[in-house]
């Protein structure tokens, strides 16, 4: 699972959801920040999280005492139909955590012109985008992922969906990593364009509304 | 008829997948025996290296965690600091401990944990097909030195046993073979001890036993256990290398 917080206070709470999420599936849980997130100081409030019901261990390595088999904890299967079960059960938990799991936050979204997806910092900065374009009368709506394992697909493609909605834009500083998803999940019903900084440089909400502007006269 | 030897119950049934004449199997009836005759066979948490002995899970008859290759000392000591009254193993290979392990086993004996470490010596990376390890000798024709290690462009080979006993870390220490009858009766106390070391909350132990890989040294048993004897012992002597009660 990977969670992408966009502010500090989001960043205390995922983080301690984290280890809950990780402990009641068993799987690595991964923060996924950026520059911005790691050096920005912002006061935060500890205990606003209620902490999950984790289930029981019995398959931890404890030492066997009275029961009546080992445990064993590894993941190496040499045959190749244990190997297939045991991806068949892998696999189940990964679409159990799709569904219930899958976080995102929907922004404006309502009779969109157009969409942005973005996550973390660069979601920040696409809010001022969205009141910016606002002023000059054109809607901005956002979907900003909080999972980006799981990520939010079917979210997507249903603002995407909207009649009102022109187009998709994958906001990120990288060069790229996110827009490949959004293109399956809007899955050829709109167009989807891309706008990426990196090395450390902020995308700039002048930037992007001028990128969105062009993408809208049929240049981007 | 009286019973002159007996399988140790710390043993599964599983056969063991060892090449004929390989002295792993050795080293683990050593390690199970020692288990049962100290009486924690129900409170131990074994764990498995990558390499040749990464099916021990399947071998020792008690709980098992398997580690990615030369990361067992730190699961081991997660796994301590949990559960700091069981007895926490690793057993470990010199590529898995000596090569990409080397950060962890340092630091675990630095740390001072109290976990017992077997480390299985053979000079060489067994399960991957006898490749140059941190531990084979200088002028050792492996796959990756066919003419022989050659020191002026791969270096010497580490020797763990001395190196972790400079670090004030460590409690117990011994370099045992297991080579010939005698050896692995004295093998058999080292091990049996470096437990009771960790069962006295003594911190760190670790055991080096020399051992052959008749296959990938291409040679018969007999004569890798000679060779053993001839070569490895000279540059790996055996003995208590740090024994802070001493
Ligand atoms: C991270 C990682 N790197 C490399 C390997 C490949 N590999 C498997 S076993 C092994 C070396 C094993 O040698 P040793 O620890 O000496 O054990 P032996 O097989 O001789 O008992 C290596 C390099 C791996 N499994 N994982
Ligand atoms: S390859 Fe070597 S170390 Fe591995 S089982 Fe065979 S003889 Fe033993």
């Amino acid at each position: 699972m990977v969670l992408a917080p966009a502010n500090l206070q989001e960043a205390v709470e995922l983080t301690q959801e984290g280890f809950d999420i990780a402990d009641t599936y068993r799987i690595p849980v991964m923060m996924l920040g950026d520059g911005m997130l790691g050096q920005v100081m912002e006061p935060v409030e500890f205990g606003t999280y209620t902490p999950r019901q984790l289930p029981e261990k019995t398959w931890a390595t404890t030492g066997r005492g009275q029961r009546p088999q080992n445990n064993i904890i590894n993941s190496l299967y040499i045959k190749p139909d244990v190997l297939e079960k045991m991806n068949r059960n892998l696999q189940k938990l990964y679409d159990e955590i799709a569904q219930k799991e899958t976080k995102y936050e929907l922004y404006n979204v309502e009779g969109a012109d157009i969409l942005v997806v973005a996550y973390g910092t660069t979601a920040r900065i696409v809010r001022n985008v969205i009141a910016q374009a606002a002023q000059e009368g054109l809607k901005v709506g956002m979907v900003r992922p909080i999972t980006l394992w799981p990520f939010p697909a079917a979210a997507i493609a249903q603002a995407a969906a909207q009649p009102s909605v022109k187009g998709v834009l994958s906001v990120e500083m990288s060069t790229g990593q996110m827009v490949d998803d959004v293109k399956i999940a809007v899955n050829g019903a709109k167009p989807v364009t891309f706008y990426g900084r990196s090395g450390g440089m902020i995308p700039l909400p002048q930037d992007i509304l001028a990128h969105i502007q062009s993408f809208l006269g049929g240049k981007a | 008829m009286a019973v002159v030897f007996q399988k140790t119950k710390m043993l599964t049934d599983a056969p063991f997948h060892y090449c004929p004449g390989c002295t792993h199997g050795i080293i683990h009836r050593l390690v199970a025996e020692s288990l049962e005759e100290l009486g924690v066979g129900g409170t131990a948490i074994g764990v498995a290296p990558v390499g040749c002995a990464v099916f021990a899970y399947d071998y020792f008859n008690c709980d098992m965690q398997e580690a990615a290759h030369g990361r067992a000392p730190a699961v081991a000591t997660g796994i301590k600091r949990v559960h700091p009254d069981k007895i926490v193993f690793t057993y470990q290979g010199d590529g898995d401990l000596a090569s990409i392990g080397a950060a962890e086993i340092v630091h675990a004996a630095a740390r001072s944990e109290n976990i017992t470490v077997i480390f299985i010596n053979n000079a060489i990376y067994g399960m991957t097909g006898g490749q140059m390890a941190p531990t084979t000798l200088p002028g050792m024709v492996t796959t990756t030195s066919p003419y022989g290690r050659d020191t002026d462009h791969c270096g010497f080979p580490v020797k763990i046993s001395e190196m972790l006993s400079t670090l004030d870390g460590s409690s117990f220490i011994e370099r045992v073979s297991v080579h010939d009858v005698p050896n692995v009766i004295r093998a058999k106390k080292a091990i049996k001890k470096a437990f009771q070391c960790q069962i006295d909350g003594k911190g760190f132990s670790l055991i080096e036993v020399l051992s052959t890989c008749p296959t990938n040294w291409g040679m018969e048993p007999q004569n890798a256990l000679n060779w053993l004897k001839d070569n490895m012992v000279p540059y790996y002597p055996l003995g208590v290398y740090k024994d802070k009660e001493a």
